[in-house]
C-alpha cells in the first residue's frame, strides 16, 4: 500500500495503482479518451495529464503508477489549460458535424468540450478530410474517419479483448486512420465492439443510423438471451420499437463487449417474420390461430396413454422452463418420455458436474482462466458463446497460460 | 587532428575487410575479448563518451543498466535510421567504412553480453545497406562473426533491418517496434529498453557514430579519449555542414570546436560575400544561433547553455538571403509530416503550426498570428509522448525569438524582408 496526496487529500491505495485510478478513488474525475481499464495503457490522448510536485513536465496519469509520498494535483490552472488545449487540438481537425452525427448527445468529445472548454476555436485553416462520404466496413458497421480522436480503442479492443485483430491504422500523423485493411470489408464476426468503445461518431451502427437521438431512447437493463454466457446489456426503445442493445463498461462479466447476436440480433422482435401467435396445420398448411384454438388441437390429439407421447426440450431453456416442461409431461400427460437435444448422456453430465465441481457451487469462467490449462469439450465456443470466447482468449493471450485446447 | 572515426574515408576500397585490417582494424575487438566485459563498460564510462544520436546520454552508463544475469537474452541495436534533415554522418561511415561499425558493435555486444545485434538502417540508404551486407558476409567468412568469434567463446550474429521511411523510426523505442514488425510508434517509458527492450529483453540502442568511437577507446584508452575536447563532452565529433559555405561536407573535429572555427577555418568561409545570418547547430530541431553567437563551442553543454543543442551535429549555415519565415515553415512542415500520429498535441498541433506558417510565408498572414504560434508552442511543448513534437517547437521558437521582426514584416507587408 502506498500513501499519496491528491489535491491535498491524503489517500492510501494498492501498490502500482495508476494515478488516474487513485484520483478517481479520491473523488476527482480525470478526463481521458484512450484509457480503458481492460486495455493496455498507451498514454496517447494526453487528456489525463496531471501535475506531480517536483516534476517539471505534466505526466499522463493513465500510465503513471503512484509512488509513495507523491503529491499530485489534478485541478490546477496548468492542468486545466492543458486539457483545454488538447481538446482544441482534437477539434482542429474534427469534422464538427454534430447535427448529422449519430453520436450527438452521448459523445465523449462533446461532453468534454462542454466541461473543459475551449468554447471558442482559434483554428481558422482548412481542415484535413479523410473522406467526403462515410463508408461501410461491414453490413452493420459504418465509419466516418473525419470524427476520429485517434484513441485507438477500436484497434485495441479488437486485438486485445475480442482477439479478431482485423483493425489497424493506415497513414501517419494527422493522416492516421484507424480502419480495416485498406478500408476493405472486415473479415470478422461483426460483433461491433469497435463501435461500443468508440468515444465519438467514428465507428457507428449501420442499423441505428439516423433513426433517433439518444435522449429519445428509453433503456432497460437486461440479460442477453442468445446464449448461456448471460451478458448484461441495456436494450433501448423508442415508441415501443426496439432500437438498439448495448453493453456497459464494467457491468456484468461481458463488461463493454457483446457478440454480433447480442448487439445486432435483437431486431427480430419487430420483424414481420416473427411468430406472434400459435400456428395450426390445416389441410397441410400452417395457419395462425388463437391460443384457445391451438390448445384445443393439442387436447384433441394427445393420446390418453402416456406411453405414446414424448417431449424434447431445448437445451437453451431456463431451469424454470425445463421444470414446467417436465411437470407438464409427468403430471398432465402422464409420460416419462422426456429428452433433450443436448448431446450428452446422463453419465457424462454427472462426470462433468463432478469434474467442474459444479456440485460444490461451480466455478466462474474467470476462475477457469486462473488455471494453467483450459479444456473445452463439446462446444464451438467462438460460435456458440462468443463473449465467453473473448474471456478465454484474453487468458490465452496472457503469458501465464501455456496451453488452451479450443 | 588525426581522424578517429573517419580515418579511412577517401582511401581506395576503404569498405573492404582487408583494407580495414591493413589500417589496424579488428585489433581492438581481439584485445577486448581478452578483457572482462565489465572492465570494458568501465572504460567507456571513463572515456566520457556521450551518445552521438542527439540526446548525449553517457554511453557507458547506458550499458551499465543492462542486467548482468548471463541466462537472459540481450540485444544490441544500432540506430542507423539517420533522418534528421542535414545529417549524413552515419551514412558516411556506413558507405565508406562499414567494418568500423561492425567492430564497434562486436565490442559493445561482448561488453553487454548480447549475442544478437541489429542494424536498423534507414530505408533510403540502399547503398549503405548493401555495403554493410557485404561487410557482414566478409566478417562471417573470416570467422569474425558467428560462432566463437576470433576463436573466443563469444558468439555474435548481426542482422540488417531496413527501415520503411519514417523519421520516427529513429526514436529508439519506435525503432524497436519497427524491428518487431509493428507500427513504428514510441513506447511508453518506463520500462526503459535496458530492462525491457527488443522482444521484451534487455537492449542497448546506440547510434552509428557512437559505436564507431568504441574501437579507438579500447585501443588508445579512455584517457586519450577524455582529453579530447571539453571535459564533460569529450571525444571526436563529426559535423555535417550544409548551406551557404564554400566547402560543405563531413568534418571530424574535436568536440568544442567553435562555430566560427568550423565555418571560416574548415569550411572555407561563407559561399558569397553575403554575411552570415543564422546557424542551426545540431539538426533542424536545434534552435538556431545568430551571427553574434559564432563563438559558441559545439558541444553538448555549451550549446545547451545557449538554449540550443548539439543534436546530431548537422550544422546548417544560412546567409542574409535566407528567409527565416520560409526556413521555419519548411522545418515545421517536415515535423508535421513526420509526426507519427500517436499523441494529440504533436499529431494535431504541428500541422496547425504548419498551416499558419504557410499562410504567413505566402503573404496571407493575419495580425495575431505570431501570438497564436507562440500559444500553440506552449500547448505542445512538454506535453507530447516523445521528443518529436518538442523538437518542432524548439525549432520554431528559435526562429521566433531571433527573427520576430521578419515574421511581423511578412504579416504586415505580405512579402519577404530578406529577398
Amino acid at each position: 500500500m502506498v500513501t499519496v496526496k491528491i489535491n491535498g487529500k491524503e489517500i492510501t491505495v494498492e501498490d502500482n495503482t495508476l494515478i488516474l485510478d487513485a484520483a478517481r478513488h479520491a473523488g476527482y474525475e480525470i478526463p481521458t479518451f484512450c484509457y480503458q481499464a481492460d486495455l493496455v495503457g498507451i498514454g496517447s490522448c494526453r487528456m489525463c495529464l496531471v501535475e506531480i510536485e517536483g516534476q517539471k513536465k505534466l505526466q499522463p496519469s493513465c500510465v503513471t503508477p503512484v509512488l509513495h509520498g507523491m503529491s499530485i494535483n489534478t485541478e490546477t490552472s496548468t492542468v486545466m489549460s492543458a486539457r483545454a488545449s488538447m481538446l482544441e487540438f482534437l477539434l482542429a481537425n474534427h469534422a464538427l458535424d454534430c447535427p448529422v452525427c449519430d453520436k450527438g448527445g452521448e459523445c465523449e468529445l462533446q461532453d468534454m468540450v462542454y466541461k473543459y472548454g475551449p468554447h471558442k476555436g482559434r483554428h481558422a485553416e482548412p481542415k484535413f478530410k479523410f473522406q467526403e462520404k462515410d463508408y461501410a466496413l461491414s453490413p452493420v458497421i459504418i465509419k466516418n474517419s473525419n470524427r476520429c480522436v485517434q484513441c485507438m480503442k477500436c484497434v485495441r479492443v479488437c486485438r486485445e479483448v475480442v482477439g479478431a485483430n482485423v483493425l489497424g491504422a493506415l497513414g501517419r500523423g494527422d493522416h492516421q486512420e484507424e480502419t480495416s485493411f485498406f478500408r476493405h470489408f472486415l473479415d470478422c464476426d461483426q460483433d461491433g465492439n469497435c463501435i461500443e468503445v468508440c468515444p465519438v461518431g467514428c465507428f457507428m451502427r449501420l442499423p441505428y443510423r439516423y433513426k433517433t437521438r439518444p435522449w429519445d431512447l428509453k433503456g432497460a437493463d437486461t440479460v442477453c438471451q442468445w446464449c448461456g454466457t448471460g451478458c448484461r446489456m441495456v436494450i433501448e426503445e423508442r415508441d415501443g420499437i426496439l432500437i438498439r442493445s448495448k453493453a456497459q463498461m464494467g457491468v456484468g462479466l461481458n463488461s463493454e463487449t457483446l457478440c454480433a447476436r447480442g448487439r445486432f440480433g435483437n431486431d427480430f422482435m419487430t420483424r414481420a417474420e416473427r411468430l406472434k401467435t400459435p400456428l395450426v396445420r390445416r389441410f397441410g398448411k400452417l395457419e395462425p390461430a388463437s391460443w384457445q384454438e391451438a390448445l384445443a388441437v393439442i387436447k384433441e390429439n394427445v393420446p390418453s396413454d402416456g406411453e405414446r407421447i414424448g417431449g424434447i426440450a431445448s437445451p437453451r431453456l431456463t431451469n424454470e422452463e425445463l421444470y414446467l416442461f417436465q411437470k407438464l409431461f409427468r403430471t398432465i400427460f402422464g409420460s416419462a418420455n422426456i429428452d433433450s437435444s443436448s448431446r450428452w448422456g446422463s453419465d457424462a453430465v454427472e462426470a462433468f458436474a463432478k469434474a467442474a465441481s459444479m456440485d460444490a457451487g461451480g466455478v466462474s469462467v474467470f476462475d477457469c482462466m486462473e488455471t494453467d490449462t483450459v479444456l473445452i469439450i463439446g462446444s464451438h465456443v467462438s460460435d456458440e458463446n462468443p463473449v465467453t470466447d473473448y474471456i478465454i482468449g484474453q487468458g490465452r493471450r496472457a503469458p501465464r497460460i501455456d496451453h488452451t485446447l479450443p | 587532428m588525426e581522424k578517429v572515426i573517419l580515418k579511412n574515408l577517401g582511401k581506395p576500397d576503404s569498405h573492404k575487410l582487408e583494407n580495414y585490417v591493413a589500417s589496424g582494424g579488428y585489433k581492438a575487438i581481439q584485445s577486448a575479448l581478452k578483457m572482462r566485459p565489465d572492465n570494458i563498460v568501465q572504460m567507456v564510462k571513463d572515456s566520457g563518451l556521450r551518445g552521438r544520436g542527439g540526446a548525449g546520454f553517457s554511453t557507458g552508463l547506458k550499458w551499465s543498466f543492462i542486467p548482468k544475469d548471463p541466462t537472459i537474452q540481450k540485444y544490441l541495436c544500432c540506430n542507423a535510421d539517420e533522418g534528421e534533415p542535414g545529417t549524413y554522418k552515419d551514412r558516411g561511415i556506413m558507405d565508406n567504412d562499414p567494418h568500423i561499425l561492425l567492430e564497434g558493435m562486436m565490442i559493445t555486444s561482448y561488453a553487454i553480453g548480447a549475442s544478437v545485434g541489429y542494424i536498423y538502417i534507414r530505408g533510403e540508404f540502399v547503398f549503405g545497406a548493401k555495403r554493410l551486407e557485404a561487410a557482414i558476409d566478409e566478417a562471417y567468412a573470416k570467422g569474425y562473426l558467428g560462432k566463437n568469434i576470433f576463436g573466443s567463446n563469444f558468439s555474435l550474429d548481426i542482422y540488417i533491418h531496413r527501415g520503411y521511411g519514417a523519421y520516427i523510426c529513429g526514436e529508439e523505442t519506435a525503432l524497436l517496434e519497427s524491428i518487431e514488425g509493428l507500427r513504428a510508434q514510441p513506447r511508453k517509458k518506463p520500462p526503459f529498453p535496458a530492462l525491457a527492450g527488443l522482444y521484451g529483453k534487455p537492449t542497448v540502442i546506440n547510434n552509428v557514430e557512437t559505436l564507431a568511437c568504441i574501437p579507438a577507446i579500447i585501443e588508445k584508452g579512455p584517457e586519450w579519449f577524455s582529453k579530447m575536447g571539453p571535459e564533460k563532452s569529450p571525444g571526436p565529433k563529426i559535423f555535417c555542414v550544409s548551406g551557404h559555405v564554400k566547402k560543405p561536407g563531413l568534418y571530424e573535429l574535436p568536440m568544442g570546436t567553435t562555430v566560427r572555427d568550423l565555418i571560416y577555418n574548415h569550411c572555407g568561409g561563407m559561399l558569397t560575400d553575403k554575411p552570415l545570418k543564422a546557424v542551426i547547430p545540431g539538426g533542424v530541431s536545434a534552435p538556431l544561433l545568430t551571427a553574434r553567437e559564432l563563438d559558441t563551442a559545439l558541444d553538448f553543454d555549451s550549446l545547451a547553455a545557449k538554449g540550443s543543442m548539439l543534436g546530431s551535429g548537422a550544422v546548417v549555415v544560412m546567409d542574409e538571403s535566407a528567409c527565416m519565415v520560409k526556413s521555419a515553415y519548411i522545418i515545421n512542415r517536415f515535423f508535421s509530416h513526420e509526426s507519427c500520429g500517436k499523441c494529440t498535441p504533436c499529431r494535431d498541433g504541428t500541422p496547425w503550426l504548419t498551416r499558419v506558417l504557410k499562410r504567413i510565408e505566402h503573404g496571407e498572414g493575419r495580425p495575431g498570428d505570431i501570438e497564436l504560434l507562440e500559444s500553440l508552442c506552449t500547448n505542445i511543448f512538454g506535453r507530447t509522448f516523445c521528443p518529436l513534437g518538442d523538437g518542432a517547437v524548439m525549432a520554431l521558437r528559435g526562429h521566433l525569438k531571433n527573427f520576430r521582426e521578419e515574421f511581423q514584416f511578412h504579416i504586415d507587408h505580405k512579402r519577404c524582408m530578406a529577398s
